[in-house]
């Protein structure tokens, strides 16, 4: 991939910020960076052994507080869920098979960084952006942590941080993007189960990877977010799977919330409005008595 | 010590250990969808945010429909919405994980979230309010005498202007909450029409109170509030109907736990005020039963806002609940196994 070079633009903009910047700065609209290349994750279930590196390369590459060792007796998962703190989370889903054996599936889970991103819509502040990468970026210095987001997305990515009261979540290294590196997870991952890398390129990866697992005797594989699924868009990070969705802990079939609100509002103004001029017909009729 | 103890309780059912037959199951104690933040204070913001809307859209409507008979009712309503809009700021402000950059709701016009549009309206909502309240208390002699030149804003214009953002203020939020992927609140989309009915309804229950105890209650205004009342209720109690009804499953967590308790008593204290108000059409019931039908309504409004705040956290914990409410459909087809 590209090298981003910090031009001297950059710096002179970091010198100036050195300042305190005063209200009239802070009022400043300033032009947010060109858009490039969207970028993504393409996830591979098939590949994944569960060793988790992932979930440490992430944590230490951003810094991310342990979520204390509790053992939760799920399978080797001691990390249950995404959170504030945790951005990427293997998933450990045990069957017992009749022959009396035991097959594993893993998944590493991450943000889906979603093309129409629920989160994004909902965010008041607009902290929530879609950043030059077309990844959904949490804006720290915005947030206000009104959390909003957390009950918006469909797949219970986002938390809020008791240390900071901010909403987090995956940043899909923006920080390492915007030096050229790949994120953490990726560069860490042993089996390439983690891709990254254009969203166009991983989608063809993905349907080629496709066809060569169901050749290969998974004949029920699939592609979690790769492609529009009704209402709901499609996912820049997006999994190939072999289980149902429930296996791995996520959704079938998310709703957009956002696509149902302009019918929410019509019927609340219906109410309203209806409300309003029957209450004005009986006051007009008391005024006349 | 027994290192199984250990192991949380929930995770010893299966015969397999960690291991299940269906590994859809191995997940089945673990939430997918993550509790909303949003406690007590935000509930109670929803109740007293929904009385300032609907008292100030009765004192708007009062005074542009009914005249100089309804003078005192509206300057009454614009009180009362005053008063109750006063701790709204700090139940919101409170809630925020970062309540010093409260502002921030404000640094940009984003319609496409209902939080955000609801800010701007909760602001000119206020800020119309808090005009009203200054231009009343001039008219009436009790700021300083250079605040006359308030007198200069026609009281029926800035009621005029004030309708749209109380009608905004008043549904907003069963919008905002219908507008997640929270099964019990996104499901039906009935919420806001709920929370306006609400809204109007406890502002005119609100107003009885107001007018009955500040010695101002007239049968001309005590009639007017209690049909308006009647009908509001009777609005919220369909709109609740229908939305129990179009949640299908979804609407489960309304009826386990505290909620079943809270939604009871909301329906019990809203058919009470119905009762009252539907008999005082037909018979003159007096001053005291009347308010005790506006205190029912009143209550019936808290009540639902609390359930229901309560039901969504719930809800987001019934793992199997959401699952279905995200089953694929024909419309919808998602992401599952094309075998």
């Amino acid at each position: 991939m590209t090298t981003l070079n910090t031009s001297g633009d950059e710096m002179q903009t970091s010198e100036r910020t050195m300042r305190r910047p005063g209200i009239w700065h802070s009022l400043k609209i300033v032009e947010p960076p060109a858009a490039r290349e969207a970028m993504g994750f393409f996830t591979d279930a098939t590949l994944c052994i569960g060793c988790k590196a992932c979930e440490v390369a992430c944590k230490q590459w951003n810094g991310l507080p342990a979520d204390g060792a509790q053992w939760t007796g799920q399978s080797y998962d001691n990390t249950t869920q995404l959170s504030a703190t945790t951005w990427r989370h293997v998933t450990f889903a045990e069957q017992a098979l009749p022959d009396g054996g035991v097959r594993w599936l893993f998944n590493s889970d991450v943000c889906k960084h979603c093309t129409a991103a629920p989160c994004q819509q909902v965010c008041p502040t607009g902290a929530l952006i879609r950043n030059e990468f077309d990844n959904v970026y949490v804006q720290q210095d915005v947030c206000n942590g009104c959390g909003y987001c957390i009950p918006a997305c469909p797949f219970g990515v986002l938390g809020r941080s008791e240390a900071d009261g901010r909403a987090h979540k995956c940043t899909l290294c923006y920080d390492r993007q915007k030096d050229g590196l790949e994120p953490a997870c990726a560069k860490a991952c042993p089996t390439d189960s983690i891709l990254f890398g254009p969203v166009e390129e991983l989608r063809q990866r993905a349907a080629e990877r496709l066809g060569e697992v169901r050749a290969k005797g998974q004949p029920e594989a699939y592609l979690y977010g790769a492609e529009d699924a009704g209402e709901y868009k499609r996912l820049n990070a997006f999994f190939l799977l072999t289980e149902r969705p429930a296996a791995y802990n996520l959704p079938e079939a998310p709703h957009e919330p956002t696509a149902s609100m302009k019918e929410r509002y019509a019927w609340s103004a219906l109410a309203g409005i209806g409300l309003s001029i029957l209450s004005g017909l009986i006051f007009a009729r008391g005024a006349r008595k | 010590m027994d290192l199984s103890d250990l192991v949380d309780e929930k995770y010893k059912r299966s015969p397999h250990g960690a291991a299940h037959e269906d590994p859809a199951d191995a997940y089945r104690d673990v939430p997918f969808l993550k509790q909303p933040v949003w406690k007590n204070e935000i509930a109670a913001y929803f109740f007293l945010g929904g009385i300032s809307a609907g008292s100030a859209l009765l004192g708007s409507i009062a005074q542009l429909a009914g005249g100089p008979k309804y003078r005192k009712l509206a300057h009454m309503a614009h009180y009362v919405s005053f008063v109750t809009f006063l701790p709204c700021p700090a139940l919101l402000i409170d809630d925020l994980g970062v309540p010093t950059k409260f502002h921030h709701m404000l640094r940009i016009f984003k319609p496409s979230s209902p939080m955000n549009l609801g800010s701007w309206a909760f602001a000119v909502h206020g800020a119309g309010a808090t005009t009203l309240l200054l231009r009343l208390l001039a008219s009436e002699g009790k700021l300083p005498p250079m605040s006359k030149v308030l007198l200069v804003l026609p009281e029926k214009l800035l009621a005029a202007l004030g309708i749209p953002s109380s009608l905004l203020l008043a549904g907003y939020t069963g919008v905002l909450l219908g507008t997640t992927s929270i099964p019990v609140w996104y499901t039906s989309r009935l919420l806001g029409a709920l929370f306006t009915s609400s809204s109007v309804a406890t502002g005119a229950a609100a107003l009885e109170l107001t007018t009955a105890f500040g010695g101002m209650y007239t049968k001309a205004t005590g009639n007017s509030l209690s049909s308006i009342r009647l009908v509001a209720d009777a609005s919220a109690l369909m709109a609740y109907a229908a939305y129990v009804r179009t949640s299908g499953r979804a609407a489960r967590p309304l009826w386990t736990g505290e909620q079943r308790i809270l939604n009871m008593a909301s329906l019990a204290t809203l058919g009470l005020s119905i009762a009252v108000g539907a008999i005082d059409t037909k018979r003159d019931l007096g001053t005291p039963v009347r308010i005790l039908g506006a205190l029912c309504g009143l209550a019936s409004g808290g009540l639902m806002r609390w359930a229901i705040v309560r039901a969504g956290r719930v809800s987001a914990l019934d793992r199997q609940g959401a699952l279905d409410a995200m089953r694929a459909t024909e419309e919808r087809p998602g992401w599952i196994a094309s075998h």
